[in-house]
């Protein structure tokens, strides 16, 4: 049921000509953030429809504008003052204060839905070395717990995702937001402390406080209770860690979207996998080959992971594998077979409007326009930093992005570094690629120094079999 | 210093002037002859450190560590970070165990750390610092003391005070609330600040210590007197203090019989957990100049071997804003010469520094002896010399003799 209170019944007079950029959550906070909206007449029945536009309109014209981000962009756009406003998770802010703590970015109040535990998980059986490692979605968090108990020598992985599944193979706590559905990963871990309790917020920046008027925003909100309306988290199936019984060769394999083909590879390749195919896969699938060691992780985590060690052999992206070589040039990881599936074409897009034969000529025209500072937006920010780098850009300011990046540009950016199959989506938003980087395809990793371990002779076999499947 | 709103500089890195640095370099090398002379010499460690040599509990304060500059290097995959150098005590402990294990080792330094500060705070700060690392405890401490004031003194800044305290005070009594150790940190900075909340809430956790913590935190004293007073207060309710107070007592004694004096401030040593025993600084008009104290856990730490220490530092940024110009150094041959003769010029000039004669070529201002050099050759009053072999052989000894009368 709407609540119309007096604030709104004030706006439609005192901001006639004001129009608030509030930036809304896409994901699991979708439908607690519409219902909310909605509750308080501010709803986008195009939003509420789970439309993939990125700029749904307000029921309500002239009063704010919508833009969609991925939750974890929201509260750098706010800090940054691209945006006025916005809904995230308090969780995602407490992620950019504890590295950033004079970030631009105030909240202003809980929302009754997305409720989520901050907790530490570990393993039933775990025997820290000396370096304790700590695996996170939310890495400056993880930074300053490890800071705050005094854990003298560790470090963190910073995943994309599935970090609960990394103990306790290969990491010994987990720092992860559990939201209050979820049980951590199948029960094969222990919550150890709960250090913080989440939920969805209201997130404003901190000079547009100052200087704009968000009563609309600030006045006597309805909490209306959605948290039946918010969408059932999509829970991946859990398998238990497993007793640790070391195998011989250790291999990642991709989830999200390299899911499509993976499982043909493996099969192709000839590795049996239970639990591991086009549609659904646990963390842990079965290999029928005694000596192999499987393990489900996000693509973007594998070079990282085979760097340090962990894995043998890893299937990602080619792009996953330059964005990490991108930060630690001599990191030890390299490709070794060319899968040949899942083609990107990696370039630098811009506006199509902007009319502009070739990067030089477009910075002529960004710095006419009195842009000093070249944004650039990127899922891959050490590739777009290096980009500028290597194109001299002058003043640039790398923007990171979670997902739905397609929208950054022109109002959040100058230009998106990014890769596409067929460039139908850059497209349909009206972008065109300035300059092409790099192709892209699934491809095989595996660490330089692999000929000195003990495996190696089995690693080596492993590989054949991708390369000929490749 | 000046600067418009839009400065190119990053917040808080500052630039430093001539005149600035002149007066920062005698900071520094006043310093540094007064430690050679006491036996010390200068060492330097890295920027960059690992960043665990800083994070273990007794190293720095969570408040601090919330303001280094950690990041993953270019080499940085496992997720392991590195620092800049926010201390250099820690920096110093870590190159002793891996050099000088086992030795007693005086050593010394000017170099920068780097703290995040909020605005335009000073985020990197040119330190001078003197440590003696691997002697038993004796009275270092305050013979450290005497040479910081040393030095002091011959900077002309007569104006200060100095303060003493022993950390195991504080520690113990904080140790008895029963708080975390994030709870007692932060208490002890607010302390620091005069936050009358704090002492309060401190005060209330202690109960039966109400005269004793008054006399703790709300006021200082000025010799042994105060300590014997602190004993009275607090020393049968607190067993744990006895040794600290005795230390304390000690080193005032020694100071005041040293004529230094000297005021006891108990809450001192912010932002540092590695210190175990006396600390010490040096103030003028609430400015802090430098500081230091005891850390004989800090090595073993840092590097696993057993070594007593201590050392202080000086902040030689702050020192440079509160002294005097240095005299002006020995007098230039000025060497005043148009682009048709810097032929000659260069030739005169090599000649000149082979004999040992200070000389530079057009210089911004000349407090010395001054040559024009022609292309026909080197005016000196009326007298011309020609530009041979010979010619400037004579110049050179001639104006041997002239510096020499000039400049004794």
């Amino acid at each position: 049921m709407k609540v119309w209170l007096p604030w709104f019944a004030s706006l439609k007079t005192k901001h006639e000509k004001r129009l608030i950029k509030f930036a809304l959550p896409t994901g699991d906070l979708r439908s607690g953030a519409a219902a909310f909206l909605e509750a308080n007449g501010l709803g986008s029945s195009e939003y509420s429809a789970g439309s993939r536009a990125f700029r749904p309109a307000a029921d309500e014209p002239g009063r704010i504008a919508y833009r969609v981000f991925r939750e974890r962009d929201i509260p750098i756009q706010v800090a940054l003052g691209n945006y006025h406003a916005g809904i995230c998770s308090s969780v995602a802010v407490d992620e950019v204060l504890a590295r950033h703590p004079n970030e631009g970015i105030v909240k202003l109040r809980p929302l009754p839905f997305g409720r989520a535990s901050l907790v530490i998980l570990v393993p039933r059986e775990n025997q820290a070395g000396e370096c304790l490692t700590i695996v996170s979605e939310y890495p400056n968090l993880a930074e300053s717990f490890a800071l705050e108990r005094r854990i003298g020598r560790y470090r963190v992985l910073a995943v994309n995702g599935s970090a609960s599944c990394y103990p306790p193979e290969d990491a010994d706590l987990a720092l992860v937001s559990l939201s209050h559905r979820e049980s951590p990963d199948g029960g094969a871990l222990d919550i150890v402390e709960r250090l913080s309790e989440s939920s969805a917020c209201l997130v404003a920046n901190r000079k547009a406080l100052a200087s704009i008027d968000l009563s609309m925003l600030l006045a006597g909100l309805s909490l209306v209770r959605s948290e039946q309306a918010a969408s059932q988290h999509r829970q991946a199936a859990q398998s238990p860690a497993p007793a640790r019984v070391p195998r011989a060769v250790r291999i990642a394999l991709p989830d999200g979207h390299q899911q499509r083909e993976a499982p043909e590879v493996c099969r192709r390749a000839g590795l049996k996998l239970d639990r591991y195919d086009e549609d659904a896969s646990v963390a842990r699938p079965l290999a029928a080959d005694e000596d192999i060691d499987v393990k489900v992780i996000r693509p973007q985590d594998m070079p990282q992971m085979v760097a340090v060690g962990s894995f043998d052999l890893a299937i990602t992206g080619r792009d996953c594998l330059l964005n990490h070589l991108a930060q630690f040039p001599s990191s030890p990881v390299e490709e070794i077979a060319n899968l040949e599936r899942q083609r990107y074409r990696w370039a630098a897009v811009v506006d199509q409007t902007l009319q502009a034969k070739d990067l030089e000529s477009a910075i002529a025209l960004w710095r006419a326009r009195g842009r000093e500072t070249i944004r650039i937006a990127s899922e891959y920010p050490n590739l777009a930093d290096q980009f500028a780098r290597e194109r001299h850009l002058g003043h640039y300011q790398v923007i990171p992005v979670v997902g739905a990046s397609e929208g950054f540009v022109p109002e959040d950016a100058e230009i998106l570094i990014e890769g596409s199959e067929t460039g139908r989506t850059w497209e349909a938003n009206g972008l065109v690629p300035l300059e092409w980087l790099f192709d892209s395809t699934m491809v095989l990793v595996a660490n330089k120094n692999r000929q000195a371990r003990r495996n190696y002779r089995l690693v080596e076999q492993l590989a054949d079999r991708f390369r000929q499947a490749a | 210093m000046p600067e418009s709103a839009k400065s190119l500089r990053c917040p808080g890195m500052i630039d430093l002037s001539g005149a600035e640095m002149r007066r920062l370099r005698r900071v520094e090398e006043r310093f540094s002859a007064a430690a050679r002379a006491w036996g010390f010499e200068e060492i330097r460690t890295p920027l960059i450190e690992q960043l665990h040599l800083y994070t273990r509990s007794g190293t720095l304060s969570p408040q601090l560590l919330g303001r280094v500059y950690s990041f993953l290097d270019w080499d940085g995959w496992s997720g392991e970070r590195v620092v800049l150098r926010p201390d250099s005590t820690v920096a110093v402990a870590r190159l002793y165990g891996e050099r000088y294990a086992g030795q007693v080792k005086k050593l010394f330094y000017a170099q920068p750390v780097l703290r995040f500060a909020a605005g335009d705070e000073r985020r990197e700060s040119w330190q001078v610092g003197a440590e003696v690392i691997g002697a038993s405890a004796g009275n270092t401490e305050v013979e450290l003391i005497v040479l910081g004031d040393t030095i002091l003194d011959g900077l002309g800044l007569q104006e200060r005070e100095l303060l003493i305290s022993h950390s195991g005070i504080v520690r113990a009594l904080l140790a008895r609330t029963g708080w975390t150790p994030v709870e007692q940190s932060e208490t002890y900075d607010l302390i620091l600040t005069g936050d009358a909340a704090a002492i309060g809430r401190m005060t209330e956790a202690l109960p039966g210590l109400e005269v004793g913590m008054t006399l703790l935190l709300e006021s200082v004293g000025n010799g042994p007197e105060y300590v014997a007073n602190l004993r009275t207060a607090l020393g049968s309710e607190t067993p744990e203090l006895t040794a600290s107070l005795v230390e304390l007592s000690g080193a005032s004694s020694l100071l005041a019989s040293a004529g230094l004096r000297h005021t006891i401030v108990t809450p001192l040593a912010r932002d540092f957990e590695y210190y175990t025993g006396l600390v010490f600084q040096w103030r003028t008009d609430g400015e802090v100049l430098g500081s230091g104290g005891r850390y004989d856990n800090l090595v073993e730490l840092v590097t696993g071997e057993d070594a007593p220490a201590c050392g202080f530092a000086l902040d030689s940024e702050v020192l440079e804003t509160l002294i005097e110009e240095p005299a002006p150094g020995q007098a230039h041959i000025a060497l005043l010469a148009k682009p048709e003769a810097s032929a000659p010029a260069l030739r005169l000039l090599r000649a000149l520094a082979s004999h040992g004669l200070p000389a530079s070529l057009n210089p911004p201002s000349t407090n010395g002896l001054t040559v024009e050099v022609l292309p026909e050759g080197y005016r000196r009053g009326q007298n011309i010399t020609p530009i041979s072999d010979e010619g400037v052989a004579a110049l050179v000894r001639q104006l041997e003799d002239e510096a020499r009368e000039a400049f004794d």
